[in-house]
């Protein structure tokens, strides 16, 4: 008991330190862009920044004393989009992303990677029985009371099905009540047109089109009409809809950018950008090559736009949003 | 006697929503269930209250027609057909086309040439200006589909697409067509987007061509002055959830103008969650539209007509709702609770679910509000539940949902 309370503090003070080194940083990097830009005021700069550090110092000791999270055990789960998944950490996510975000938590143990059959139906067994499975295991194995959910594409939609729906299983009222907020990158939440196009209704598709991969239950959910329907009946969230019981926060991928000579056209791969840029073709002119904006607005709220925040107002594409490009893992880790 | 005036109230309610549920002929035969889950389970939340505006209590819930808009078309060809080349129509520069074998192998976009309207023979790299192979869109996810973009040289008006790379003259391939800008638009406006039995679906089908006519009538979305064209040809077809087909009387009203008004019988093919299909083709001659509306379409499984808030010893509230089930499954009520303002105003405190396994002929759903919640929102009585929705979770449908929130 004394050991556990002993270590408890230990963490808490090393949460406060690290969070009080971040914040000392960042007013550094302030102070030097400030004295690099106007040299002639330097001192009179300096002066106000001691000031400023100081006051800073203060109000960051006085948080962590006083910060209901202080008590809290923080995780952060990572939910991936359609597919079938065996490996999402390497796969979808990839371990540069994956630990670039969870090195912003208190304990980065307190992970999970959710493998998930997300070429299901939001409400299968395989698809939101396996997510809610995965992360109320987590939740109960490492006592997580503060969870942070960073889901990718259809990853966002099924896990509002979640939250939608507490009632389907036991399970989605452990989640939502440790749930802090849902950060839904790029999420399907009014569906895509693209998956309309490649789905056709006639019999041979609807009977045999999952075999070809056309028609997988995860595809015919994010039609533009199926998401019309669900979003009006058993999904909250979006406009003239019940809130979500959490905090649901979108990041919004505007564009594709795939010049040969643009270095960042190669973040996360180069062939993904060239074939988003056709696929962005059968959408909005706002669109991260995969789903348009207002989709990716259309439930919650929106936290940012991608040039809004990223380095040199970079769009994330529909691939670079599960990238570590242009400071998104940044953003992330630092939401935690 | 307390308990036996509930008891006998809570029979008399029951016997209501029974009465209420014979009259909307539910279904007979043992329908499929998405859930075995037997748990009863509750959940409350509290609710920002300027998170939902609340509608007058009077108002009953409004079904929203639907519009939509189509400038894409598709058909089906054959390996022999697109070996000798097939025809795409085109109204406007920069058509997009995507090819997908229904089995077998994509074809590559570069096996491709375009001859057109004059004759002219173009090579893949003259004709299109954007292309990405299966295996590029694979990446991204979307599976077995070439997607080529027709360039400004391939001109407009009816041109052949043909690929030399076919090898099996039997294999089907579906060829769609996208264009983008101020082409002409198939526009269908349908009366509602879920269907009981007993209602009927009605959809008015025009085509419209942007025009520069200010007197022509405008396309709300876009502001833009448009004028209707006449189709030489409309079908229709309904497809069910397990792809069984249904040809679709297509009215003429005027040239431009068709209607298609169906009466939704109880459904046979019944997939928990699975949505109805009603397909739309139509020619005005050169160009071709087609457009898919999907719509939810269940069996009437469940009604509930009436509720009750009571208030409990300590404190809380206590909504009881009777629920008449023909069919054994999950079922689930929904409803927000609001109190009063000190302005007088109706206003949100909680929303919550209560579930639970019934057998017909149905029972009683409880949702308990604590004292807690109520003293938290610093809402006042009178206390009332708006938009009371019941959900039959094993179907994933709608029962009914009779007021605003």
């Amino acid at each position: 008991m004394t050991l556990s309370v002993i270590l408890h503090f230990f963490s808490t003070f090393l949460r406060c330190l690290k969070t009080f080194v971040s914040a000392l940083t960042s007013v550094l990097a302030a102070i030097q862009v400030v004295t690099s830009q106007k040299f002639a005021l330097q001192k009179v700069v300096l002066q106000k920044a001691t000031v400023i550090h100081w006051l800073w110092k203060g109000l960051l000791v006085s948080i962590c004393i006083s910060s209901p999270f202080v008590n809290a055990n923080t995780g952060v789960a990572f939910v991936h989009g359609t597919g079938d998944s065996s490996d999402a950490l390497n796969d979808y996510w990839t371990r540069d992303m994956v630990f670039s975000v969870t090195g912003g938590l208190p304990d980065t143990s307190k992970f999970v990677v959710v493998n998930c059959n997300f070429d299901e139906y939001a409400w299968s067994n395989e698809a939101g029985g396996c997510l809610a499975r995965q992360i109320s295991s987590f939740i109960e194995r490492e006592s997580i009371s503060d969870l942070v959910v960073i889901t990718h594409s259809y990853g966002g939609t099924v896990m509002r099905w979640i939250l939608s729906n507490p009632t389907w299983d036991r399970r989605h009222p452990v989640i939502i009540n440790a749930t802090r907020s849902v950060t839904a990158i790029a999420p399907s939440s009014l569906g895509t047109p693209l998956a309309d196009a490649v789905i056709d209704g006639n019999r041979f598709e609807r009977v045999l089109g999952w075999i070809l991969g056309y028609r997988s239950p995860a595809v015919e959910l994010q039609q533009e009409d199926w998401m019309a329907h669900y979003n009006n009946t058993l999904f909250y969230g979006t406009a003239g809809r019940p809130a979500l019981p959490v905090t649901f926060k979108s990041i919004v991928g505007t564009d594709v950018e795939s010049s040969p000579f643009d270095s960042d056209s190669y973040c996360g791969g180069y062939a993904y950008q060239v074939a988003l840029e056709v696929t962005q073709e059968w959408l909005d002119n706002c669109s991260d090559g995969f789903i348009e904006c207002r989709s990716q607005a259309g439930a919650g709220t929106v936290w940012f736009y991608d040039v809004d925040r990223t380095r040199r107002r970079e769009p994330l594409s529909h691939h670079q949003s599960r990238r570590p490009c242009f400071n998104l893992d940044v953003f992330l880790r630092n939401d935690l | 006697m307390i308990r036996s005036t509930i008891l006998s109230l809570a029979a008399f309610i029951l016997a209501g929503a029974c009465s209420l549920l014979s009259s909307v002929s539910l279904a007979e035969a043992s329908l499929p269930s998405a859930t075995t889950n037997r748990e009863p389970l509750q959940y409350v939340y509290a609710v920002d209250q300027s998170s939902v505006q609340l509608a007058p209590q009077s108002e009953k819930r409004a079904e929203q027609a639907v519009l939509l808009a189509s400038q894409e078309y598709w058909f089906h060809a054959s390996g022999r057909s697109l070996q000798k080349g097939v025809a795409i129509s085109t109204s406007s520069p920069g058509a997009l086309i995507r090819v997908s074998p229904l089995g077998g192998r994509a074809l590559e976009p570069m096996t491709f040439d375009v001859i057109r309207s004059d004759g002219k023979v173009l090579s893949a790299s003259e004709a299109f200006s954007l292309s990405a192979t299966a295996e590029e869109l694979q990446g991204v996810g979307l599976a077995r589909a070439n997607t080529v973009r027709l360039s400004q040289a391939a001109g407009t008006g009816v041109v052949s697409l043909r690929s030399q790379a076919v090898s099996n003259l039997q294999a089907q391939y579906r060829v769609h067509v996208k264009e983008k800008s101020s082409s002409p638009t198939l526009s269908m406006s349908v009366n509602q987007r879920a269907f009981s039995p007993g209602e009927r679906l009605t959809a008015n089908i025009e085509m419209f061509m942007p025009s520069k006519d200010k007197s022509n009538k405008r396309d709300s979305s876009k502001g833009v002055a448009q004028s209707s064209l006449p189709l030489d040809e409309v079908q229709g077809v309904l497809v069910s959830p397990l792809g069984n087909l249904k040809t679709v009387n297509v009215i003429r009203q005027s040239r431009a103008h068709y209607v298609v008004d169906l009466p939704m019988t109880v459904p046979n093919d019944v997939v928990p969650g699975k949505l109805w299909d009603l397909e739309i083709k139509a020619v005005s001659g050169e160009i071709r539209r087609n457009l898919r509306f999907s719509f939810a379409h269940f069996p009437t499984t469940a009604a509930t007509n009436d509720h009750h808030l009571m208030l409990t010893e300590e404190g809380g509230l206590q909504a009881r709702f009777s629920v008449a089930v023909s069919e054994p499954g999950r079922y689930e009520v929904r409803a927000l609770l609001a109190g009063v303002n000190n302005d007088g105003q109706s206003m949100p405190i909680a929303i919550g679910h209560t579930a639970a396994w019934m057998e017909a002929p149905g029972g009683e759903l409880a949702l308990m509000f604590d004292h807690s919640l109520l003293k938290q929102s610093g809402l006042s009585p009178p206390y009332q539940l708006r938009g009371v929705e019941l959900i039959d979770q094993s179907r994933l449908s709608k029962q009914s949902a009779r007021q605003s929130y």
